[in-house]
């Protein structure tokens, strides 16, 4: 049915100039900005046609650093050809890092909507240190803003009357200064919010002595990432929440002010992650995917490591049905004390079984702390894998290294019975970077030269689930 | 008319250069223009497609019997398309994008247009202008003007070069 191949370049017409305005269209959307752009130097039949294309991808960074008054005259033009030419434009992405163009706002969010945009992009980036304010009332009226990324502003104090974030997808506020009845105006408008980053914001009411406090309650979201803020979790439903990264936040809840408790519920989740100088207690329980825990131990936790290790316990507990990765940053200068027995009656209560953990890391700087932290520990999980962090590396630690490693084996050995009876199984690992996999080390006496991560202790329980 | 019978129904196409080629009815529609015909019964006989030559017609049937027989999984009928164009030249691609708009394929026509838009993607001008046959038709002074226009577009760019 197929002919034969023909002659290649025998044709030379030219046929891509010729195509009906609706395919230039739709390749011209593929392309840069500058790309659609250039194609108006090709022939006379191009000049205009990237002035068609149904997006619009401007930013005032790179060429136009320096150059603001021309930026200005660009997307003025531009914009104002689409509007001549009754041309449906159906998305904008506007990157502004200079307060120059701030009339451009003002004078085309308004009318964007009726121009057909249905996807407009923002991001507005100070290259300053933060404290630009950028008050601009009229981006809160833009209907059709499904992404707004604010970077180093000042959102200045004048409360918009109206926000209609209908169709914001994304908000992603980086080192923004924000008044907290902005900020809950905002959330409180956002009924399509997937994507909400927050990261070392400050507000204006309480700069003094606290962060902003952010609210989260939009039941369509999927992605939290909080970074440095108190946050307080409202409603309880995230059926679509699929990711949670908290980092040295303070939580806190509407049902107990000032605890670390806060109440959930996200069936969905399939990554969280926490890093905090506190234990969160979490009640949501994700049935898969990864919980990552970055957890720092004090001076005042381990003088009461008692409850610590019980908190962690509880903690552990809510996350069990995910793939438990949990890493302790051992700060404190004492010793810990611990009732073993009571912190194993708790950790299988109600016949539970204790919650596999599948790797621990220990950040830790005297390796002589390293058996009680560990002692604790397992009467409170099943660490698959172990791995001894140290912050710096002296070669002459190698040896305390392989000391440390006889003395897990020893402690085993002679330690607790009740923690030790289901171990089945220890082996000291080195990862073999050329093979790509772990392998163990024979002589533990003797360990090969390596970074300390390359080690760890693989262990073998006959109870965990 | 689509017979009611469980037999699958043909169609023949006839190509501008009067190439006849038969295709499955069920693969055929994917064209909403020979959807049409056939719902409106006027695909009895030979069904004349007078935009496209026998080349594209049977490269455009060879996509749509390949593309009908998988089943709904985006994920591989992404990877049919891509492997379907990739040996393509840009003569066929625009032969294709054509017939594509003609026969109402939006699925091809997407395709087909990224594959174009890829070949356009950090080229030269004068590049372009050769691979597609472009002919300059502004004068030095109007080229110049262009240039001038859109300055942050061209800013770095050599309009003659040749990768």
């Amino acid at each position: 049915m197929k002919r034969a191949k023909e002659e290649e370049g025998s044709i030379s017409m030219d046929r891509i100039s010729s195509l009906p305005k609706e395919i230039l269209q739709r390749i011209l959307y593929l392309l840069t900005q500058e790309e659609a752009t250039g194609t108006s130097i090709l022939s006379k039949s191009w000049r205009h046609v990237w002035r068609t294309r149904p997006n619009l991808v401007l930013s005032d960074a790179d060429y136009f650093k320096d150059k603001g008054q021309e930026f200005l005259s660009v997307v003025d033009e531009t914009l104002q050809g689409y509007l001549d030419q009754g041309v449906c434009l159906e998305e904008i992405h506007l990157c502004m890092s200079n307060h120059v163009s701030v009339p451009l706002l003002e004078k085309w969010i308004p009318r964007l909507e009726p121009m057909g945009v249905h996807d407009f992009r923002l991001y507005v980036i100070s290259r300053r240190e933060v404290g630009e304010i950028v008050d601009i009332p009229v981006v809160f009226e833009a209907e059709p803003l499904t992404l707004l990324f604010v970077f180093n502003c000042d959102l200045g104090r004048n409360v918009p009357e109206n926000i209609r974030f209908v169709r914001l997808q994304v908000l992603h506020l980086k080192n923004v200064v924000i008044e907290q009845e902005i900020f809950d105006k905002i959330a409180s408008s956002c009924g399509s919010l997937t994507d909400m980053w927050f990261e070392e914001c400050k507000g204006l009411t309480n700069i003094n002595k606290d962060e902003c406090m952010i609210e989260v309650g939009a039941p369509s979201l999927e992605m939290v990432k909080i970074y440095g803020s108190r946050i307080r979790f409202l409603g309880h439903e995230f059926c679509n929440l699929k990711s949670l990264c908290i980092a040295n936040a303070v939580l806190s809840s509407d049902l107990v002010e000032e605890s670390q408790v806060f109440f959930i519920d996200a069936p969905n989740m399939e990554v969280y992650e926490y890093t905090g100088p506190v234990i969160p207690y979490v009640s949501f329980a994700p049935t898969s995917g990864k919980s990552t825990l970055r957890l720092y131990m004090r001076d005042d936790d381990a003088e009461d490591a008692q409850s610590w290790f019980l908190r962690l316990s509880k903690l552990l507990q809510g996350l069990r049905k995910s793939e438990i990765c949990l890493k302790i940053f051992h700060l404190a200068r004492f010793d810990l004390r611990i009732e073993e027995g009571i912190l194993m009656r708790d950790a299988i209560s109600g016949g539970n079984k204790p919650v596999v953990v599948e790797n621990f890391i220990l950040e830790i700087n005297h390796f002589s702390a390293f058996p009680f932290v560990l002692n604790g520990l397992f009467c409170i999980c099943r660490p698959k894998n172990v791995t001894p962090h140290r912050s710096c590396y002296k070669e002459t630690e190698l040896e305390e290294l392989s000391e440390f490693f006889r003395k897990i084996k020893k402690m085993i050995d002679s330690g607790n019975r009740e923690i030790w009876r289901d171990l089945e199984g220890l082996t000291v690992e080195r990862f073999n970077r050329v093979q790509q996999e772990w392998q163990p080390v024979i002589n533990v006496a003797k360990l090969p030269e390596s970074m300390f991560k390359e080690f760890r202790v693989r262990l073998k329980w006959s109870d965990r689930d | 008319m689509a017979a009611e019978t469980g037999t699958p129904t043909t169609l023949t196409l006839k190509s501008n250069d009067d190439e006849l080629f038969s295709v499955a009815e069920s693969a055929a529609i994917l064209s909403v223009t020979i959807r049409n015909m056939v719902e409106d019964g006027c695909a009895g006989g030979v069904i004349p497609l007078d935009n496209v030559d026998g080349k594209t017609l049977a490269s455009v049937i060879t996509y749509m019997n390949g593309i009908s027989a998988i089943p709904a999984d985006e994920e591989k009928k992404k990877s049919y398309r891509d492997k379907f164009l990739s040996d393509k030249d840009f003569e066929t691609l625009a032969d294709m994008v054509l017939a594509a708009n003609y026969l109402n394929m939006s699925c091809l026509m997407d395709a087909v247009s990224a594959k174009i838009a890829q070949v356009m993607e950090k080229k030269s001008v004068g590049w372009v202008r050769r691979k597609f046959g472009i002919e300059n038709d502004y004068t030095p002074e109007e080229e110049a003007a262009v240039k001038e226009e859109h300055k942050w577009t061209f800013e770095g760019v050599e309009t003659d070069d040749d990768n």
